[in-house]
């Protein structure tokens, strides 16, 4: 384990009974939102429609099931949140997780503007560390090798240009 | 024309060194990656599905079968080595292989598993050439009513059984179906759920939604794993060969766990974990040694990996005949032949498109013989995937979620889809939520609404006239009521027994 993995060694630990309940209150408010004012909203009513039968019939019927079943989540983790503590089960949500989720943002931000193969070494170098690693050499390594040969395969196998950003002028 | 004609079509049509190169480069990657703990097959062929994306259809999934294949049979390995599965197909191998390998009979095991899974695969592809076609000539008789309530059931029953959890199961196929909404709508170019954006009419495309529910929620999940201690015992690739006479005494185990497996992979919501449970007890239960099972017999291998290979080929049956995928994988793959304009159902099996799937079919059988020819040269190599480290995995397999996502369209906006399904998916896996019956339903979605309102309008907007004088449709749905009934039931009643 190195350093920045203990630093991001924090985590948040809730009942299961509690988030299943706080989920089902979320997907029950969004579905009814979704099923009473978004689908006139945000779901146009199209032309030609026949016998009542519109792009919004389908969608109006799932946000309605899921009201349902959205309730049924919450009385099911409301029964359980109501037994002892001892046996309840948990969840926990560690920060390192929302570490590797921002690195993939970030490759997702940096693409166009620094390229494939600057953003891809960048998020490939973070990842290492998260993943546990130690050794300096072995990360680029690791990186230089990957990005280096999944840009050839791209280009070269598939045909397909990934972006070059700021190595333009060499890479073209 | 019968099943031999197309199987013969099919190897000359499928037959050439580019397409042989796939499915051997598929195999290998597969036994890779199911040896790898952490990674399955469904992972595997999500991963490499946007690599395909600019193939012909017959490499292209000559590759993912590979995957496939190979990923199944791999999960073995490590099951046997570490007594961690590499696949959850794999769990019940690990009973006796771990065991096996204690006792220093780890190559006994490991070949064992090997020829139990060919036998398997291979049954389970003769079952696919039989049945298939029966399957979708009969399949050619439904309409609208028909292919809406076959939808229904392959999701509710996906949603129902792979839980473990129907009522967080059928949420997470609402989630799938609201993603499939979500775009022009198909019948009349309405803009549903777009939020005035241009790039989100192009709707929710199945690439970055596999990945990010297989792969990167996966991914994100286990980089939690570097805080727990875990020290693994890697038993050593050693002992005796396994002998032929060995082999042959359970011939008959091994083709009736493989049937098991064919039986239970061509039932939609099952998957190989179910099957080689399932002919792993049939077998301690026929046994006349029943007292080994548990610490260490060849039988129980045998069983178990015939069983899960046998899945391999079945459950693309009801996939491509009817267009409902049998488990996590085969999801994915319905995803890849929509990829490649190959709409499953009995069209698949006619004129020119017939071509292509025998010579499918006749690769997932060059695919398995494969796995069998590399899985016997490079079983140590295999063996030493397993200690290939996380921090050299982990970035490799991101950055292979993030360039393949990207490659397929060449959009950022795919990116950041697939960004918001990660944290979804994470989320779910948190939760115990399943994500195969999210995909499913994204996938299923257009072509059920579709049929739904087609078959509407049709009746003049009257469900009961849409259904009225359809004997095959009113027995889906009904299959589909009676089964969600069971599920809950035994839901309950599990509840209940847990709290006792």
């Amino acid at each position: 384990m190195n350093k920045l993995v203990k630093a991001l060694d924090r985590k948040i630990v809730l009942r299961a009974s509690l988030v299943d309940m706080v989920l089902g209150g979320f997907i029950f408010a969004l579905n009814l939102f979704l099923a009473t004012i978004g689908t006139s909203k945000f779901i146009e009513e199209g032309y030609g429609n026949k016998y009542g039968v519109s792009p919004r019939t389908f969608p109006r019927a799932i946000f309605i099931a899921a009201c349902v079943l959205s309730v049924m989540m919450i009385i099911r983790g409301f029964a359980e949140f109501r037994k002892k503590k001892e046996t309840e089960k948990t969840v926990q949500f560690h920060l390192i997780s929302l570490a590797i989720f921002l690195d993939m943002v970030l490759f997702v931000f940096t693409l166009i503007p620094l390229g494939y193969p600057v953003a891809n070494f960048i998020m490939m170098t973070i990842m290492y560390w998260l993943s546990g690693g130690k050794k300096w050499w072995k990360c680029i390594l690791v990186a230089v090798l990957f990005t280096a040969a999944s840009w050839l395969f791209f280009r070269t196998s598939l045909k397909i240009q990934l972006p070059v950003g700021i190595l333009s002028g060499i890479l073209k | 024309m019968g099943a031999f004609q197309n199987l013969i079509e099919g190897f000359s049509f499928s037959f050439g060194w580019y397409n042989y190169m796939m499915a051997a480069f598929g195999t290998v990657l597969g036994i890779i990656i199911g040896a790898l703990p952490g990674l399955t097959a469904t992972t595997g062929v999500s991963i490499f599905l946007p690599l395909t994306f600019y193939m012909d259809p017959i490499p292209s999934f000559g590759f993912l079968l590979g995957i496939y294949c190979g990923g199944t049979y791999g999960g073995s390995i490590t099951a046997i080595l570490i007594n961690t599965p590499g696949t959850p197909s794999a769990a019940a191998t690990a009973i006796e292989g771990y065991e096996m390998s204690k006792k220093g009979k780890a190559l006994k095991a490991l070949e064992m598993a090997l020829y139990a899974s060919f036998v398997g695969g291979i049954i389970s592809c003769v079952s696919l050439i039989f049945i298939s076609p029966l399957l979708a000539a009969f399949a050619s008789k439904f309409g609208n009513p028909e292919y809406f309530v076959l939808g229904l059931f392959g999701i509710s029953i996906v949603a129902s059984l792979a839980a473990g959890n129907m009522i967080k199961g059928l949420i997470a196929a609402c989630f799938g179906l609201t993603l499939s909404f979500i775009g022009l709508d198909h019948i009349n170019a309405a803009q549903r759920l777009t939020f005035g954006s241009t790039a989100m009419q192009a709707g929710i495309t199945t690439i970055p939604a596999l990945i990010a529910l297989f792969a990167c929620g996966e991914l994100l999940l286990q980089g939690e794993d570097i805080y727990q201690k875990v020290d693994l015992e890697i038993q050593a690739v050693k002992g005796e060969h396994l002998k032929f006479k060995e082999f042959i005494h359970y011939w008959w185990q091994m083709i009736v766990s493989s049937l098991i497996g064919c039986f239970i992979g061509a039932v939609p919501g099952t998957g190989g974990g179910i099957a080689a449970f399932t002919a792993y007890n049939f077998a301690q239960k026929a046994s006349k040694h029943k007292e080994e099972f548990g610490k260490g017999t060849i039988e129980g291998i045998a069983a178990s990996e015939a069983g899960n290979n046998g899945v391999t080929g079945a459950t693309l049956i009801p996939l491509l005949t009817l267009g409902i995928p049998g488990d996590a994988v085969t999801a994915v793959l319905l995803g890849a032949l929509m990829i490649q304009g190959l709409t499953p159902g009995p069209g698949l099996f006619r004129g020119e498109y017939a071509k292509t799937i025998f010579g499918i079919f006749a690769l997932l059988i060059v695919c398995n013989i494969f796995m069998l020819l590399f899985g016997k040269i490079g079983l140590p190599l295999f063996a030493k995937v397993t200690d290939i480290p996380k921090e050299i995995l982990q970035p490799i397999v991101l950055a292979l979620c993030c360039v393949g996502t990207y490659a397929a369209s060449k959009r950022i906006y795919e990116l950041r889809v697939m960004l918001v399904i990660a944290a979804v998916a994470y989320f779910m896996k948190k939760l115990k939520m399943p994500t195969a019956p999210a995909l499913l339903a994204l996938i299923l979605g257009e072509t059920v609404e579709a049929y739904l309102r087609r078959g509407l309008i049709a009746k003049r907007g009257s469900l009961i006239k849409m259904f009225s004088g359809r004997p095959i449709a009113i027995t889906i749905f009904a299959i589909t009521v009676v089964m969600l009934i069971f599920s809950a039931v035994g839901e309950i009643r599990g509840t209940k027994h847990a709290d006792d």
